[in-house]
């Protein structure tokens, strides 16, 4: 276990005032706060910085802390003096608090970093009454294809718990789930009783399940619609054609009429995603490409094209 | 199969955020979660809220906000993401046009 410094987490020096640590515990949490924060490892870090906070905001916490910090320096590797006996009296809920954090001030089973996960020492008032189980939150990512196929998708997953002993278990679980028909990227649905077990016979906590959609290779995703980019040939462009064109479930026939351009949209009606009472559309988007050589033999034949037709596709510039 | 639900009732968003119902009542009066249903007694809510109302419960708490601030917040928050995967969608699209 490693000596955390929190001065050094909050930034501030070791005589800074009440006022000047919640001004940098407001100024960090904002930065990190893993609901707000799209920084790197903000979840981690506003930890980090809420414990600093728990610990430098109490006058006596803080006491306790500036006694223990003679004896290490950030990044030394930390045991806690011999006798040291924590003083277990945070009302704040430090479940996710470090083994440091624990090992001095003591955790709300009342267990130690020392003690290993023994049982907790005493039984608080509250523990005796039923408790629902925690709440559990998760992402399923599902492929497009999958989106329209009635079949149940598989489901597994892990709930740390720990139980009325102060045993930490693992819990397994697997279900089998039926994408919700219309279903949308970042939808969420509940499963009743599959989070957390209950304490004490109290009931067990919900399953929230995130639906996020795995990026396709070839269609983007825009609502309920799709859109597939279709390469197709300068003279399919000017002559038109009908090419095959890939859909999520069986490939489909296109006419793509005479005089086709650049970024021109087709829309294939009903062949996106399912909506709750239909399909999303399809939308190609053509796309002019040049053979990555021209061969000698087509040469006369642009050069011809060249010569017969004076089209100018830069006649905007010149305005 | 595991049945599941869209929609959670006033008694059960209460119960999944630990607040109370004058508090969600709070957080409806200030647009921080929709509901749908006429009446507070027979208000539902979209599943979505539960995390939202969490988020502000916990925006709350680490932030020292109030719910104005945190309603503001959390709509710039989500136009911000929206913002994000529309720009992440136009740059796939265009690697594929390009």
């Amino acid at each position: 276990m490693d000596f955390k410094d929190y001065y050094d987490i909050l930034g501030i020096a070791a005589d800074a005032d009440k006022k000047a640590v919640k001004t940098a515990y407001r100024r960090l949490a904002r930065k990190f706060h893993p609901d707000v924060s799209k920084e790197k490892n903000a979840e981690s870090k506003f930890k980090e910085v809420s414990e600093a906070y728990e610990v430098l905001s109490s006058d006596e916490k803080r006491a306790e802390y500036d006694e223990l910090r003679k004896y290490g320096r950030k990044g030394d590797s930390f045991q806690p003096p011999p006798g040291w006996k924590p003083s277990g009296n945070s009302e704040f809920n430090q479940s996710d608090f470090s083994d440091f954090f624990s090992s001095i001030f003591g955790d709300s089973m009342g267990r130690t970093a020392q003690g290993g996960g023994s049982a907790r020492g005493k039984t608080r008032g509250a523990d005796m009454f039923a408790q629902r189980g925690q709440d559990v939150e998760l992402d399923m990512p599902i492929f497009l294809e999958d989106t329209l196929k009635d079949e149940a998708k598989p489901l597994a997953y892990q709930i740390s718990h720990t139980d009325e002993s102060g045993q930490a278990r693992e819990v397994k679980k697997n279900l089998k789930i039926k994408v919700p028909k219309g279903v949308n990227d970042g939808e969420r649905i509940r499963l009743k009783g599959q989070g957390g077990p209950g304490f004490n016979n109290g009931p067990a906590g919900d399953l929230y399940v995130r639906i996020k959609l795995i990026p396709h290779p070839i269609f983007d995703v825009n609502g309920h619609d799709l859109t597939l980019t279709l390469p197709i040939a300068p003279w399919e462009a000017a002559l038109g054609t009908t090419v095959v064109v890939p859909t999520l479930t069986k490939p489909i026939n296109l006419t793509i009429t005479a005089g086709a351009q650049a970024g021109q949209k087709l829309r294939v009606k009903g062949k996106g995603l399912a909506t709750k009472n239909g399909f999303g559309d399809l939308f190609v988007l053509l796309k002019i490409v040049m053979p990555t050589t021209i061969a000698e033999a087509s040469k006369p034949l642009w050069q011809e094209l060249s010569e017969k037709f004076g089209f100018d596709p830069r006649t905007d510039l010149k305005k | 199969m595991n049945d599941y639900t869209l929609k959670v009732s006033f008694t059960e968003i209460c119960q999944a955020v630990d607040l109370s119902e004058k508090t969600v009542v709070e957080l409806v009066e200030h647009d921080i979660v929709q509901t749908q249903g006429d009446e507070e007694g027979t208000w539902f809510f979209d599943v979505a809220m539960v995390s939202v109302a969490k988020r502000a419960v916990r925006l709350r708490r680490d932030l020292d906000l109030d719910w104005s601030a945190i309603a503001m917040v959390l709509e710039l928050v989500e136009q911000r993401d929206q913002l994000k995967a529309e720009n992440e969608s136009l740059k796939r699209m265009l690697q594929r046009f390009l």
